[in-house]
């Protein structure tokens, strides 16, 4: 067995790790004299992190808005849909399908329509993070409620359990911890879902790192596109550490402690 | 799908007279498709009798707890029970609840509220000395320990009839025989009539007050015996009646299992 790291030791080797990546990235950039337009170096990078930080923060506001209710709204829809699904072979079979299949289509596709309908606000954005999250939510849970053991059900039946008695105790606890880890899953793809919804466009005052990405490509800022890139990979750490922790508090019983007394 | 000629009657509680029998099961019949599993089994629990159940494994044992507990029914026959309490033959704690919560779950189940079940609860653990558990979740418990959870939340539902099926089946030797004389000494606390599933000879000599050997499937009663060793609480494994019940509950299961043989060749 692992020995499992102190949580400082485990902290300071996840810094350690990018640093790591970092130092080598500077050293190619300065030693093999790469354009700074193809690819800055990261000291230039921190640079326009600080002289671009009202910039930054202002788009980061918009897009952090965005992943965080379009992840929020795919862990409830898909938990619910999934439950739905694990109740209803019809549903199931009729969604199933479905769920996969919009999957497959191209945000450029989906963007244009949905901010026709929902107009150039914060809404078509949330939408689109929502249903690129929605899957591995969705996929996560159901396999969760598909390996219940079956007896958990039959025995609260002894017990007088009705149906919605038994979705309480066996099938929502059993659902949680698995539509958050799906969410875990997630977190990463909801970030490249709000960029890409973003470049269908956005009211002024409403950019977020998306447009800001792709203006700061057009004006050969590449600097600033990277700085925006490197907040959204923190944002993404911090979400998923966030998700990690709410599934510790919620549902501990998925978080076997190491070294716990059997 | 119907269940032609049987028939099951669960006693409303409280159970009419006084002295209505938990269980009576006359003939019953269970198949699965092709597979002949209970070929007319007859059956009593007495009021606060403990009958032990052997027999050969996949003769039907659980398969007849659970048509006694409402999960199933017979195909033929007829079934007269008393409001039953299950405990399963794997414990099937919620994973996700605590000692307590678990104990409490079959009184949240019936309407009570969260902290006066809780409370019962605790009593229930209490009174075992098991209080110090009450907040731990089942993968941090024991296997033995377990076990008695999974007891416990039976005794929670306050049903006058227990199931148990192989409550000890998945023990060491040592635990096995520290659980059973626990068991014992909770009903001689609050007695109540148990129907106690086993494939352990010394067990069923141990706790039944008789002990029903059924044979190889399709199943049938093979033998009835009675213990008459006294109450289970200050019982030995080397009391004369008890040995005497162990060598006749093992005759009848040879039996049962040669004539098995003769009958394949
Ligand atoms: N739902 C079912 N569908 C089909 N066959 C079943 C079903 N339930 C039980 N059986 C079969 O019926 C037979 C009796 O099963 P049961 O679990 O009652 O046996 P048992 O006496 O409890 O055995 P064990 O001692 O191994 O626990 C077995 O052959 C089993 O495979
Ligand atoms: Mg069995």
């Amino acid at each position: 067995m692992r020995r499992p790291l102190h949580p400082a030791v485990r902290v300071a080797l996840g810094v350690l790790g990018p640093l790591l990546l970092l130092a080598a990235w500077q050293a190619y950039v300065r030693l093999a004299d790469v354009d700074p337009i193809l690819l800055p170096a990261p000291t230039d990078v921190a640079a326009s992190l600080v002289d671009d930080r009202s910039l930054l923060w202002d788009a980061f506001v918009v897009t952090g808005q965005e992943v965080l209710l379009g992840l929020a709204t795919a862990l409830v829809l898909g938990a619910g849909l999934a439950i739905l699904m694990h109740l209803s072979a019809i549903v199931r079979a009729m969604l199933g399908p479905l769920v996969i299949g919009i999957q497959a289509v191209p945000i450029p596709v989906l963007a244009p329509v949905l901010v026709f309908w929902l107009g150039f606000g914060v809404g078509p954005k949330i939408v689109i993070v929502a249903i690129i999250c929605f899957f591995p939510v969705v996929i996560n849970t159901l396999d969760a409620l598909d390996r219940v053991d079956p007896d958990l059900g039959r025995l609260l039946q002894t017990m007088g359990a009705s149906r919605r008695q038994r979705l309480r105790w066996v099938e929502l606890p059993a659902a949680l911890p698995a539509a958050l880890s799906g969410a875990k899953v997630a977190v990463a793809i909801a970030g490249i879902a709000a960029v890409f919804a973003e470049y269908a466009g956005a009211e002024q005052g409403s950019e977020g790192l998306g447009l800001l990405i792709n203006s700061a490509r057009f004006s050969l800022a590449t600097d600033r596109a990277f700085a925006a890139v490197f907040i959204l990979a923190v944002f993404a750490v911090l979400t998923t550490g966030a998700l990690a922790l709410a599934q510790r508090l919620l549902a501990p019983w998925a978080h076997r402690r190491p070294g716990a007394p059997r | 799908m119907g269940y032609p000629g049987g028939s099951v009657r669960v006693q409303s509680p409280p159970s009419g007279p006084a002295a209505a029998r938990p269980l009576t099961a006359r003939g019953i019949v269970r198949r699965f498709g092709d597979l002949a599993v209970l070929d007319g089994v007859d059956l009593d629990v007495a009021p606060h009798e403990t009958v032990a159940l052997v027999g050969p494994s996949g003769c039907g044992k659980s398969t007849l707890l659970e048509m006694v507990c409402g999960l199933q029914a017979p195909d033929a026959g007829t079934l007269d029970a008393a409001p039953a309490a299950l405990m399963p033959q794997r414990d099937l704690l919620l994973p996700w609840l605590d000692a307590r919560d678990n104990v409490a779950l079959p009184l949240r189940l019936a309407g009570s509220g969260r902290r006066e079940a809780r409370a019962a609860a605790d009593a229930l653990l209490d009174r075992v000395e098991l209080g110090r558990f009450a907040r731990s979740r089942p993968d941090e418990l024991s296997g033995g320990m377990r076990q008695r959870v999974s007891f416990l939340r039976a005794l929670a539902t306050e049903r006058e009839l227990l199931c148990l099926d192989e409550p000890f089946g998945a023990l060491d030797a040592i635990t096995r025989e520290e659980l059973r004389h626990w068991l014992a000494e909770r009903l001689e606390e609050r007695p109540r009539s148990v129907l106690l599933v086993t494939h352990d000879v010394e067990e069923a000599a141990l706790l039944g007050d008789r002990v029903i050997v059924l044979g190889p499937r399709p199943a049938g009663v093979v033998a009835r015996i009675s213990v008459d060793a006294g109450p289970a609480r200050r019982r030995e494994a080397t009391d004369p009646a008890v040995v005497d019940a162990r060598r006749r509950i093992h005759d009848a299961l040879r039996t049962a299992m040669r004539g098995d043989e003769v009958a394949a060749t």
